[in-house]
């Protein structure tokens, strides 16, 4: 008996739960979702900083579910939660979304690279997550699963249409379509099926489907 | 040759992009700067990062300081990036081309171009830093913006391959590995010993 809790407490000394969390699901099989990512401290800006609210337009040819909305950005700062991602048929269920996707970031969730386009106006918006943690069921979506991208302020369904690799210094599907396309890529190291490091990256490219605008409370200037 | 190399060129894009946006203007202008560095020949990742800025912060800048973001533009794209291609030659180019472009780019033009983003900022008062890589494969590029009210922000320039995969895995996967083994011995060592005392 003393053997298993010391046992234990090996396990818990050597690496914090959250870290170890998806080795022993893989092990017991069991339900690795995990969704409590919130930063507690966010270190690019200070607190209570003014909220960045802008009306926008999009073009008559952009999928748009509710044209009779004002569209209004919420624009997050670095670091900020930014939305949730949901994909149902591979049990992720809001997974937290942040701005801005440095290392520190993604110890806490799913980052959206500020390079790409912001969350609700057409053009390539990209994700990424660690393949332990965030994004260690993404291996597992099909062609045609629902992806649900929701913010504070609009809510998009996409439907996945490929499933790529590509090497790390590949740019491609990171970059702005050339024909302008609106679509969620969503990526995670790919080594095989295996954890860890690699150059490869596995990638989920999306097509919108749905673009829903929420009423925001728009403060007076 | 392999200092040339220190200087990444999505690097270089990101600090010409960082220093694009912290010297640009608001609304009206925004548009225009997002052209300026198209036809400079930046990156779309990078143009896209720039714009993104814009749309964020372009109230907290002055149409003074537009002007001085334009300057910034066709200075580097004059004495640095049309030393290798022509502006006629840049707008042919395709995001692979303009990439090869800047990794053709000597390292003094390289730190040319950082040392031009620095004292942009400088000039209208945002901080930006470059801070080389722990893996030597390049520099991170981030502005700091302080609003009237005193309160600062950060942006970094996200970097195009961030690490997505465990770093700590085979350690993880080992200590896992080694407390279960630790555990079922134990349990097992229980059972052997309630089994002895029953019999």
């Amino acid at each position: 008996m003393l053997l298993f809790v010391f046992g234990l407490f090996v396990l818990v000394l050597l690496k914090p739960y959250s870290d170890i969390k998806p080795y022993v699901d893989m092990v017991f099989d069991g339900d690795s979702v995990q969704t409590s990512g919130d930063m507690q401290v966010n270190l690019y800006h200070d607190e209570d900083m003014e909220v960045r609210i802008k009306e926008i337009e999009l073009d008559d040819s952009a999928v748009d579910t509710t044209p009779e909305k004002p569209h209004y950005m919420i624009y997050p700062y670095y670091g900020d939660r930014y939305g949730s991602l949901t994909i149902d048929s591979i049990g992720m269920k809001e997974y937290p979304v942040f701005c801005g996707w440095s290392a520190d970031i993604l110890e806490c969730g799913i980052g959206w690279y500020n390079g790409s386009t912001f969350i609700g106006k057409v053009g390539n918006v990209v994700l990424a997550a660690h393949n332990h943690t965030y994004f260690y069921l993404l291996p597992q979506v099909k062609v045609g699963d629902t992806v649900v991208l929701e913010t504070e302020y609009c809510k998009l369904t996409y439907i996945v249409k490929e499933i790529v690799t590509f090497h790390e210094n590949d740019l491609t599907y990171i970059r702005q379509l050339p024909d302008h396309g609106d679509r969620l890529t969503m990526f995670t190291c790919w080594n095989n099926g295996r954890l860890g490091m690699s150059e490869y990256r596995l990638a989920c490219l999306c097509d919108i489907v749905e673009r829903e605008w929420k009423d925001v409370e728009v403060p007076e200037q | 040759m392999k200092i040339k190399k220190l200087v990444s060129t999505a690097v270089v894009s990101a600090a010409m992009a960082a220093t694009m946006a912290i010297t640009a203007s608001a609304a009206a202008s925004a548009d225009s700067v997002v052209d300026c560095a198209k036809v400079a020949g930046f990156q779309s990742h990078n143009v896209e990062q720039l714009s993104n800025f814009l749309e964020a912060n372009g109230t907290k800048f002055t149409s003074a300081q537009f002007e001085t973001m334009c300057k910034d533009i066709e200075r580097v794209a004059n004495n640095v990036i049309n030393k290798y291609a022509s502006q006629e030659e840049i707008a042919a180019m395709d995001d692979d081309a303009k990439e090869a472009l800047f990794k053709k780019m000597t390292e003094d033009d390289r730190q040319a171009i950082i040392k031009a983003c620095v004292d942009a900022g400088t000039d209208v008062g945002v901080k930006v830093t470059v801070t080389k890589r722990n893996d030597n494969h390049g520099y991170d590029v981030s502005a700091t913006i302080e609003s009237d009210d005193g309160k600062k922000q950060t942006t970094p320039a996200d970097n195009t391959n961030p690490k997505t995969g465990d770093v700590n895995s085979v350690n993880a996967a080992a200590a896992v590995m080694a407390a279960i083994s630790i555990a079922l011995a134990g349990t097992g060592i229980v059972v052997v010993a309630k089994k002895n005392r029953e019999n």
